[in-house]
């Protein structure tokens, strides 16, 4: 047994060693506290900068795919542009399709996009090409596949049947959700359920299409989706290299469709064939014309006014269908481009399609 | 009056004695405390300078409000439970003879009168709660209250305990042959 004084001794030791230890406990509780704080502000800065970089690679009214980091959102019409559009304005390229069902969601009512470049991100440091964030897509918008960056809008669709399916795809490049999600690690990604593949004869760069089902059908849709903004920045100058070189119209074109009248709502259930009132040659004629029209940085304007508008839809062998619409004043309009022609083939058959 | 309380201010402001004095007062009881719990006496020595050195390192804020001795048992009733924890497999070592004749000049300090010394005895063939419960009360002196608060139980409990130890002891008493009346 110690004595008291001894005892006392130790008591005084031990409180020396506890007091330093307490010191050097709360020396580390302070430095694990500064260092839980960087790593949370480390982390906090590298997902904030993470999701920055991860925004999508789209642009439609912007036309320069230069980045893979423009934000993108699409508004579906509202009552009074659709209003407008009654008057006789073709607001989009919005090509129509063969089948009806089919087509009612899309053709009947085309969809105006509008674009939302976001230039909060014009700044930012390039995210590996993988990597996309389509923040900004809501489930409204129009049908879109993202693929490697670019963003293909659907312009027509078809009843699958085993001759389409063979006719039009090719190689498969994936599968979609239906979901296009902020973390998006696959090439493909789209807002339509479905499987992926390029089509035949077409640049993979321009159209790819989509096998998908109707819930409410249960019946199985081609979806032909093309890369209008690529169209928009492409060195397309006339007519002949958006409806040959790009379009095939030259090679594929089965027969054609029209309809007059200022009610382009209607067109697509309102058609007959073109030559029911002109002549072949007259058609050859006038195919030539458009082609040789020059391409100009028209806008919707050249549609405002109360003339009658033509619209053709051009049946392709492939079960694909072009549209394309005219006024009376020479202008053209398909997938996005204005072109202009001052050809009396032209007008013509304008005038014998108004009649 | 808060027995130690001024002492251990005292000590707090500088003045080394008030820790003499503490010692003085509380070492032998606070050992003979802890030894009922890890029945080694150098061990708890040393837990119980460990003890008063937990008290002046942290400060207690309760020491105003409660009398010191209560919250230094208490803390040495914690130090001792959480070396029992810790070394469980020490926890049972056998006394040598040394130790023994130690164990009963520590006792002889603490207790003052044969009575005690019988009551002593008993104390160690009854249940260990019951024991710390009668140790506290009749040889710290401590009310209900604080030997609730060094043993963790509110007042009910530790009256029900109180009861219970008692008719232990007196069972013990009777078969040991001692008059439990007398006590």
């Amino acid at each position: 047994m110690r004595s008291y004084k001894e005892q006392t001794e130790k008591i005084l030791k031990l409180v020396e060693q506890k007091k330093k230890v307490r010191e050097k406990r709360n020396n580390i509780l302070v430095t694990c506290s500064l260092l839980a704080a960087c790593v949370a502000i480390a982390l906090f800065s590298t997902s904030l900068f993470s999701d920055l970089n991860q925004m999508p690679t789209l642009s439609v009214n912007d036309q320069t795919v230069t980045s893979n980091k423009t934000s993108v959102s699409y508004k579906t019409t509202d009552k009074t542009k659709t209003s407008k559009k009654n008057t006789g304005k073709p607001t989009t390229t919005v090509q129509t399709k063969t089948t009806k069902k089919a087509a009612k969601s899309t053709t009947g009512k085309p969809d105006e996009i509008i674009i939302v470049p976001d230039k909060s991100n014009e700044n930012k440091p390039s995210a590996p090409d993988k990597y996309f964030s389509y923040k900004n897509l809501d489930e409204n918008s129009n049908d879109v596949i993202i693929y490697k960056g670019k963003s293909y809008i659907k312009t027509c669709s078809l009843e699958e049947s085993d001759n389409s399916r063979t006719k039009l795809l090719n190689v498969f490049l994936g599968k979609t959700t239906g979901k296009i999600d902020n973390k998006a690690t696959e090439d493909v990604t789209s807002n339509v359920n479905g499987k992926v593949y390029t089509v035949n004869g077409y640049s993979e760069s321009f159209r790819l299409g989509m096998v998908t089902k109707d819930k409410s059908t249960e019946k199985r849709y081609i979806y032909i989706f093309d890369d209008i903004n690529s169209l928009k920045t492409s060195v397309v100058s006339s007519g002949s290299e958006l409806f040959n070189d790009i379009l095939h119209i030259d090679k594929n074109l089965s027969f054609i469709n029209f309809y007059s009248g200022t009610n382009l709502d209607i067109a697509l259930f309102n058609q007959s064939n073109i030559l029911t009132r002109i002549s072949e040659k007259n058609q050859k004629l006038f195919l030539d014309s458009l082609n040789n029209a020059s391409l100009i940085s028209g806008d919707e304007s050249v549609f405002d006014n109360n003339d009658k508008k033509v619209v053709l839809f051009l049946n392709m062998s492939d079960e694909t269908t072009v549209e394309i619409y005219l006024t009376k004043n020479g202008y053209i309009f398909c997938d996005g481009l204005y072109f202009k022609t001052d050809s009396n083939v032209y007008a013509e058959v304008y005038y014998s399609l108004t009649e | 009056m808060n027995i130690g309380a001024e002492c251990y201010y005292r000590f707090l402001n500088g003045d080394n004695s008030g820790l003499e004095e503490l010692v003085k007062m509380f070492n032998d009881n606070l050992i003979l405390f802890i030894n009922g719990y890890v029945k080694n006496l150098a061990i708890a020595e040393d837990l119980a300078a460990d003890t008063f050195a937990e008290l002046i390192v942290k400060r207690s804020p309760y020491i105003e409000k409660y009398s010191f001795k209560t919250w230094l048992f208490r803390i040495a009733r914690n130090n001792a439970i959480d070396y029992i924890r810790k070394y469980k497999r020490h926890s049972h070592i056998a006394l040598s003879d040394s130790d023994a004749a130690e164990e009963g000049a520590l006792e002889s300090s603490v207790v003052r009168s044969e009575q005690q010394e019988e009551l002593r005895a008993c104390l160690k063939k009854i249940k260990k709660d019951y024991s710390d419960v009668l140790y506290l009360i009749y040889f710290e002196e401590m009310s209900y209250q604080e030997a609730g608060l060094v043993l963790k139980k509110n007042n009910k409990q530790i009256k029900n305990l109180v009861f219970r130890a008692k008719q232990a002891l007196r069972e013990t008493m009777i078969k040991e042959g001692f008059n439990y009346e007398e006590l």
